[in-house]
């Protein structure tokens, strides 16, 4: 079996040449879930941005100043920014620079 | 006299701004590596700095304040789509990066051209990006030549105060290139995010005491102003489909995929993603000036809800000295998009259009040489556009906003799916950007308000994969060299 740095060509790829590329080779399983979770997390957040109508349409109460729906949405701007930097702290051991 | 202070801040911030555009650039090589994507070494900072620069435009200092006025909740779009703009860019852009630095690319259409083996590609990506390109360029202008025409108290006419904004902006990004707007957009930012948050939170203060009360007396008043949906001024359908295609398609626009490229390594890129959130942020206080002004300023009084902002600034009687400020900063935003984009505009027509009719090609040097004359020439078309009329032929152009767009499929294949063909991709593309501009000029009706964008990337991406799937797959080796990087 040839292998990309670390872990073995993955089988399907061999059989499927023109499949769907999800990972890079060499790609380590535990990177691979770590990946997976912040990808469904962050879609999550997107989803949540783009339905924001669905949970937070409304005026009152107003938080720090902000009528609701807008604090809403600024929270997820800030939860989003703590994602993004655990993600970058998970994956900042394999960056190439 | 109060208008000459006025203007003596503006002029002495601009004069700060040709300085450092220009030297930003003094002592580097004269290739266009170097003149294009700063020979792909920019850091954190420089990076963090131009992204924001690029993006808070004219619009979002002047137009976010105005949709809060108008329409109220549906503002919110703008705060939602602007912080997530760069999350997929954690998926593509390290691999932009790499690809550019590994193949040499400059711009986004050398990429989709390698891929998919087409000049025809390359041609149709460098129209529809300056064509694009040159509406949004346009509006920059405006929004100088409207500034300038204020400051003065109409002294300077618009035609004139757009020139001043065109000759600083073609010199600086002429001399400087790429790095020269990279210093001029940490000068751009610093004074715009530094006026939003004071002047904007010391204008609710003056005149309400405070947000809480702000937004209570608005809920009062206009009970449905603050929400979305039927009623409102945005329905949910709207809402949502212009977020998500927003955010899809925010990385496509071309000055911000040739950044990828610019960036010193993976981990400067990633870092100004986590960062890069921050940043939106500021639009809260640029907010809630357009909600300031809902109880205090009728709209038959103000003529366009685009200039509720400097409105809501003369309404409080500020010294001229702190007007010149907030006009300054005004200008910086429009400045700082001009000149971005005039950049990328000149890059594309010259190396993904002038290049693929030449038999032989530019030297680095003499690609450079042509991409400063474009500069001028660019800027030029934009800036007779902004002045003589031309209001239907910007009109006209607003489907290239969608257009762009339609670049997403192209680039996830690039990256996602070996089996994409030169037939798919260039089928797909052009059938999404027609339906975009079919729906976005209500030639094809659209009763839910979902919006052209969305509907032209979905037709696009079904076309893509149903071509691509019937046509001969291309060479495994090739696609391999963009999949595998």
């Amino acid at each position: 079996v040839k292998s990309f740095g670390e872990c073995p060509v993955d089988d399907e790829r061999e059989k499927k040449p023109y499949g769907v590329v999800f990972f890079r080779p060499g790609v380590s399983p535990r990177a691979k879930k770590i990946k997976l979770f912040f990808f469904a997390a962050m879609s999550l957040i997107i989803l949540a941005q783009g339905f924001y109508w669905l949970f937070a349409n409304f005026a009152k109460p107003i938080i720090f100043g902000m009528p609701f729906s807008m604090f809403f949405i600024v929270a997820l701007v800030a939860i989003q920014f703590v994602l993004l930097l655990l993600l970058y702290l998970f994956e900042s051991k394999e960056m190439k620079d | 006299m109060g208008w000459i202070l006025t203007l003596t801040v503006i002029f002495a911030y601009l004069f700060i701004v040709l300085f450092l555009g220009c030297f930003g650039g003094k002592g580097r090589e004269k290739s266009v590596e170097e003149y294009v994507v700063g020979s792909r070494s920019f850091g954190p900072v420089l990076m963090y700095f131009m992204l924001g620069g690029s993006i808070f435009s004219a619009f979002s200092y002047l137009g976010a304040p105005a949709w809060a006025y108008s329409k109220g909740g549906a503002a919110f779009y703008i705060l939602a789509y602007l912080s997530l703009g760069m999350v997929p860019w954690w998926l593509w852009g390290p691999l932009l990066s790499r690809v550019g630095r590994k193949y040499n690319y400059v711009s986004q259409a050398q990429l989709f051209a390698d891929r998919f083996q087409s000049k025809t590609l390359s041609v149709l990506i460098a129209i529809v990006c300056v064509i694009a390109s040159v509406q949004y360029v346009t509006l920059q202008m405006k929004g100088g030549g409207y500034i300038f025409e204020l400051a003065s108290g109409g002294r300077i006419p618009f035609w004139a105060g757009a020139l001043i904004g065109y000759l600083i902006v073609i010199v600086y990004v002429f001399v400087g290139g790429v790095r020269g707007i990279a210093w001029v957009d940490i000068c751009h930012s610093t004074l715009k995010v530094g006026t939003a948050w004071v002047l904007g939170l010391y204008v609710v203060f003056k005149l309400y005491g405070g947000p809480t009360n702000m937004f209570a007396k608005i809920v009062a008043a206009k009970p449905t102003h603050l929400l979305i949906g039927p009623g409102t001024a945005m329905s949910y359908a709207e809402y949502t489909t212009i977020v998500l295609v927003s955010v899809l398609g925010f990385t496509m626009w071309p000055h911000l995929f040739m950044r990828a490229y610019a960036a010193k390594s993976e981990r400067v890129l990633k870092k100004t993603i986590v960062l890069y959130p921050t940043f939106a942020i500021f639009l809260v206080p640029i907010l809630f000036i357009g909600f300031a002004g809902i109880l205090r300023v009728t709209p038959d009084k103000l003529g366009s809800a685009d200039k509720i902002l400097p409105y809501m600034f003369t309404s409080i009687s500020l010294s001229p000295f702190v007007v010149g400020i907030i006009l300054a900063a005004a200008l910086s935003a429009a400045m700082s998009t001009q000149d971005s984009i005039t950049h990328t505009a000149a890059t594309i027509f010259v190396q993904d259009f002038l290049e693929i009719f030449r038999k032989k090609k530019h030297t680095g040097k003499e690609a450079a040489m042509w991409i400063r004359i474009f500069v001028i020439v660019f800027g030029l078309v934009a800036y007779s556009v902004a002045i003589f009329g031309g209001q239907s032929l910007v009109e006209l152009l607003l489907g290239a906003f969608g257009t762009i767009v339609q670049l997403l499929p192209l680039l996830l294949a690039v990256f996602y799916w070996p089996r994409a063909t030169r037939a798919g991709a260039i089928v797909g593309f052009v059938t999404g950007a027609i339906v975009n501009n079919l729906v976005a000029f209500q030639v094809i009706p659209n009763p839910w308000h979902i919006n052209a964008g969305i509907q032209g990337l979905i037709v696009n991406t079904v076309v893509l994969v149903i071509v691509s799937l019937l046509t001969k797959p291309m060479d495994l080796q090739h696609v391999r060299r963009f999949t595998d990087l």
